[in-house]
């Protein structure tokens, strides 16, 4: 695999610079970031690899990321990409955005280089992770449960249920077809949005607002962004386990219709339509063996759990763990506006 | 005044909340606000977590203004609980029946769950001050949570020493300490298949007693059934080890180390529960003073050892 032209093994070695793309990278053992300042007009080959050898993701969602043997380069921030096999190999090319970055990371297993290359993605941005919430369609609202969890998506844009909405309380989302309709939104106090066309200068016009992309790449959209809704149907399982890990960085959601519910569950994604489990889910992926997945979690009743994916054969174990103690909670909102939770023993 | 302050010089978000100045001290037991009939809790009870009357950090904090670049504030997002054990005035942790406390287990997963679920939590912290010397206010078996919209400095302090740790040895270290321990013996005071309690090697406080799962887990919620009883058992005995040291009400504080969840590099944290009594000896007590506070150095009089073999002699009677 070569990156920018170069063979991976120099970046690992001193210091780098190049005058032309203006280069920084950042050595830690195991991986080397370069960061590239776009200089507005050229596209250029980000990175080459051959095609027998290289293993990527499938689909568009998340195939800015590149393994061959034990080593990974994914990059993020660039605009125009493409992608092109010829002769054996495999060519992605494009043009730096304003920060561009192409990480490196070298280890052992796909899974931990994955897992690495989104830390690092996350260090070097350095923006916080948002917790994935609920979306939730018009008509399966529920006032006393979704009031605090969930955005609500409104399928009908009358000012006046807005309003009525807004007063109450409820987070509401809106569909927005373009800038204008997002102004006029904003100005009646929708702060969440949901759009196909994100400019970056919306970040600093609607500086409060959460955005959540109709529909794009991860890799761009980590740090642009708020939230993505992405196609989890096409996904390999693996892809899924992978998409598990980025919800953290990037929320999520995706329509649960034909996906196994339990398995969204687990991985703590958003969905459309279909109302996740809203609390978070602590996942644990460990890899048992090739190809075998096991991720421990917490289930929405407090109940531990694991399960198990064999990626090679598709298919999905559960284990479920019933707690002896159960415990029913009560929650009574005082005058004064305190929450006083209530736990006896019991079914809930 | 309820408001964020940031302290360039170390890094780090101050609390201020004039509020709890008003907080009330050593009430009587006639007058107990947590017993059921109570100011708080008129109501009947078994286990219970509310929103502090006087917290440091609210859900709905009011808005602040930062007055100049370099005086910068923010407002005190967060939330303060209290969590009382049981509705029984007169027992603490060393008394309350095993069941009560596996029952008390739960209800702290729980609200780890629901605390992390907020926008702006970054931090579930779970802890206990036993006795007047740490300052506990009211002698009702109770403890706090406080939910933190920032990451408090000895948690990043602690996550850096895993990342570290996870560098250059490629392992947990928490998970190479039990290991280490448990091959050793002479450091805990107590263990069973999944726990371990110990006086770590590294103590800072002369009876300071470390509660380890041996599984690598990040959080409360990631325990299994079997290993939540255990850990209910762990706390009961080392506080009956407490008591029984110096045949009195040996004050302390608890406190959960869970992982900062929302951090991408949450799964390096292995979950620890950490006693730090103050007491030194049957009538001395150690205080944080100036080299504790203003350095984060610590000198402890009694060699670890020893304070492991003191605790682990104390008999407990059977569960
Ligand atoms: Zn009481
Ligand atoms: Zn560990």
């Amino acid at each position: 695999m070569r990156v920018l032209k170069k063979e991976i093994s120099e970046f690992f070695q001193a210091p780098f610079a190049d005058d032309t793309i203006s280069l920084r990278n950042i050595h830690s053992k195991n991986a080397v970031i370069l960061k590239l300042k776009g200089n507005g007009e050229q596209r250029f080959e980000i990175l080459r690899c051959e095609r027998v050898s290289c293993w990527s993701f499938a689909q568009r969602a998340l195939r800015h990321i590149f393994i061959e043997g034990n080593t990974l380069a994914g990059f993020t921030g660039f605009e125009e990409i493409q992608i092109e096999e010829e002769a054996g190999h495999v060519y992605a090319f494009g043009k730096p955005l304003y920060e561009a970055s192409v990480v490196i990371v070298r280890g052992s297993g796909r899974l931990n280089s994955l897992k690495s290359f989104y830390e690092l993605l996350w260090n070097c941005c350095g923006f916080s992770t948002k917790m994935p919430r609920s979306l939730l369609m018009g008509d399966s609202f529920n006032e006393t449960l979704d009031r605090r969890d969930a955005l609500l998506v409104l399928s009908s844009k009358s000012e006046a249920k807005v309003k009525d909405l807004l007063e109450k309380g409820v987070r509401v989302a809106l569909h927005v077809e373009n800038e204008r309709e997002l102004d006029i939104f904003y100005r009646s106090g929708v702060r969440s949005f949901i759009l196909s066309d994100f400019k970056n200068e919306y970040r600093e016009r609607y500086a409060d607002c959460f955005f959540i992309l109709q529909e794009g790449d991860v890799a761009s959209a980590i740090g642009k962004v708020d939230g993505l809704i992405v196609d989890i149907k096409e996904f390999s399982l693996e892809e899924i386990v992978l998409a598990g890990l980025v919800n953290r960085l990037l929320p999520l959601y995706v329509s649960a219709e034909g996906v196994d519910s339990k398995l969204l569950d687990v991985l703590g994604f958003g969905a459309i339509g279909w109302r996740r489990c809203t609390n978070p889910v602590f996942t644990r992926i460990e890899q048992k063996r090739y190809g075998i997945y096991e991720i421990s979690y917490v289930s929405e009743t407090n109940v531990p759990g694991r399960v198990r994916i064999d990626v090679s054969k598709d298919s999905v174990e559960w284990f479920f763990e019933q707690s002896e103690i159960s415990l029913k909670k009560q929650t009574l909102e005082r005058e004064d506006g305190r929450y006083f939770h209530f736990y006896r023993e019991g079914v809930s | 005044m309820l408001e964020l302050r940031y302290n360039p010089l170390t890094d780090e978000w101050i609390i201020v909340s004039a509020e709890t100045q008003r907080r009330p001290v050593q009430p009587s037991q006639q007058s107990c606000p947590i017993c059921v009939g109570g100011v708080e809790l008129p109501e009947e009870y078994d286990l219970i977590s509310f929103e502090n009357r006087f917290p440091a950090l609210k859900r709905n904090p009011p808005d602040v203004l930062s007055e100049s670049d370099i005086f910068l504030k923010k407002r005190s997002f967060g939330i303060c609980e209290v969590v009382v054990y049981t509705s029984r005035h007169d027992v603490a942790l060393p008394g309350m029946p095993l069941r009560q406390i596996e029952k008390l287990v739960e209800m702290w997963v729980d609200r780890t769950v629901e605390l992390f679920t907020y926008d702006f939590v970054e931090y579930v912290f779970i802890f206990e001050n036993r006795g007047k010397e740490v300052g506990a206010s009211l002698s009702h078996p109770h403890g706090q949570i406080y939910a933190f919209p920032f990451l408090p400095r000895r948690i990043l302090a602690k996550v850096e020493g895993f990342s570290k740790w996870r560098d250059q040895k490629g392992s947990c270290p928490v998970c190479d300490v039990v290991a280490e321990e448990v091959r050793l013996k002479k450091r805990i005071v107590f263990e069973t298949d999944s726990f371990v309690s110990l006086v770590p090697f590294y103590a800072r406080f002369p009876f300071e007693v470390h509660v380890y799962p041996k599984r690598h887990v990040t959080s409360l919620p990631e325990l299994t059934t079997l290993e939540r009883a255990e850990l209910a058992k762990h706390l009961k005995i080392i506080t009956l080890k407490y008591d029984g040291l110096y045949g009195q009400e040996f004050p302390y504080m608890m406190m959960f180390f869970q992982a900062p969840m929302k951090r991408l590099d949450a799964e390096l944290f292995h979950l620890h529960i950490e006693f730090n009594p103050p007491k030194r000896d049957k009538d001395k007590i150690k205080w944080m003073a100036s080299v504790e506070t203003g350095t984060w150095a610590f000198i402890n009089p009694m060699v670890p050892e020893q304070a492991a073999e003191m605790l682990r002699r104390v008999e407990v009677s059977e569960l």
